[in-house]
């Protein structure tokens, strides 16, 4: 399964590894990027359980839940979502991928990302150069910086 | 991959990994199975009956008729090389009836490689130009080139307009003639020559899918996907009237069977 290459897996990651506590604040950010990723219940459940199992089991509390700032900052960037060009800033992402070279576990990775944003269709689209040619991407937004950085289109450098 | 490391930093292939080599190479080989020379190769490398049965069912459980899940080239290929490493390193003797065995097999995976895009036809671009000779000389120009002449040598279905023979051999329209005038003569050789063909396109009578989805499974032959074979594949969804739908639909599968 690829929930680990979510946005919402990313997310339970930045509410909980930070200090080991999960914050109400965070669960109310959590609520509020589930509704912004139009994300399912059952899904969120299927996440969330298996995030419990393989990653909360094994954390030690060292706090009160610090992750809530940078969930609130990634939570922020979702508004991207609503921008005209969110689409087309996909496939342009997609087809820089192509250009990159991806393998089958960062296509499969990325698209999970993608999919879970709403913008699976055009990011695949981009990288099977199906339809109209995507134009270059000329930044990446913070919310696809994650994926950006997983299919190698940027790295702690730049 | 197991291998056997000897004295001097040289490390060898395992017998039991050579037997199954051969063993691939025979099974997908035109007469299915040597077991005559199977058992020498078995013999010569000292592996036991069970090392052969532990081969016998990887292949059986594996093989997929044939299409090893869609890497059958990267199988034989990888086969190939298991047995000439071992011919090389003197694992197996490079005379003898072993070697010879081995030499017909490895003789014939070079000539009877499959091309996908040949099999199926849509690989008329770098086809087209030379005849058999051209034909397997550089399967990267089928990604590469935009030929119109391509579009001349593939049917609305996305076949070959010209029939290709199982040894890659075009059977041309010169060859056509010469089989009318023939047929002139004889009239038996001329329904013989029928059969053969209609047997021929048979072998080719795959459907656009199934084309596309044996053509789309060798885009990650060597772990990236680049720009040239997304450009054909998105080709040949038009050509084929493939949606995209379908193509991902496809991919889906393709990844769930070789996960």
């Amino acid at each position: 399964m690829m929930e680990e290459h979510t946005p919402f897996w990313h997310a339970l990651e930045l509410a909980w590894c930070g200090d080991g506590a999960l914050s109400l604040h965070s669960v109310r950010l959590l609520d509020a990027m589930q509704q912004m990723i139009s994300l399912d219940d059952s899904t969120r459940a299927a996440i969330e359980s298996r995030f419990e199992e393989e990653i909360v089991a094994d954390l030690t509390r060292a706090g009160f839940g610090c992750g809530d700032q940078p969930l609130a900052a990634l939570v922020g960037t979702l508004t991207f979502l609503d921008d005209p060009a969110a689409q087309e800033v996909a496939r342009a992402l997609g087809k820089s991928a192509l250009l990159a070279g991806l393998s089958k576990e960062r296509w499969l990775a990325s698209c999970a990302w993608m999919d879970q944003l709403g913008l699976g269709t055009p990011f695949m689209e981009g990288v099977w150069l199906e339809g109209d040619d995507a134009g270059e991407l000329a930044r990446v937004p913070a919310v696809l910086v994650p994926v950006a950085r997983q299919i190698g289109l940027i790295n702690d450098d730049n | 991959m197991t291998r056997v490391v000897i004295q001097g930093g040289f490390d060898l292939l395992a017998p039991e990994q050579i037997l199954h080599a051969c063993m691939i190479l025979s099974v997908e080989s035109d007469e299915g199975l040597n077991a005559d020379l199977i058992s020498l190769i078995k013999d010569a490398l000292g592996c036991d009956d069970e090392d052969h049965t532990a081969a016998l069912e990887h292949i059986d459980e594996h093989r997929d008729g044939g299409k090893w899940g869609g890497r059958r080239d990267a199988v034989l290929k990888r086969s190939a090389d298991r047995a000439n490493e071992a011919l090389a390193n003197g694992q197996l003797s490079d005379s003898g009836p072993v070697a010879d065995g081995l030499a017909s097999l490895l003789d014939e995976g070079d000539d009877g490689e499959i091309d996908p895009f040949a099999e199926l036809g849509v690989q008329a671009g770098a086809a087209s130009v030379g005849g058999a000779a051209d034909q397997g000389a550089d399967l990267l120009a089928a990604f590469m080139d935009d030929d119109e002449e391509e579009e001349e040598m593939v049917d609305s279905a996305g076949f070959l307009t010209e029939t290709i023979d199982l040894d890659g051999a075009p059977t041309s329209s010169e060859s056509d003639d010469e089989s009318e005038d023939e047929s002139d003569d004889d009239d038996s050789d001329s329904s013989d020559s029928t059969e053969e063909e209609q047997e021929s396109e048979s072998t080719h009578a795959v459907s656009p899918l199934a084309a596309y989805e044996m053509l789309m499974s060798t885009c990650w032959v060597d772990g990236i996907l680049d720009p040239a074979e997304a450009k054909l594949l998105a080709r040949k969804r038009g050509e084929l009237s493939i949606s995209f739908e379908d193509h991902l639909t496809l991919l889906r599968e393709m990844l769930e069977r070789e996960s």
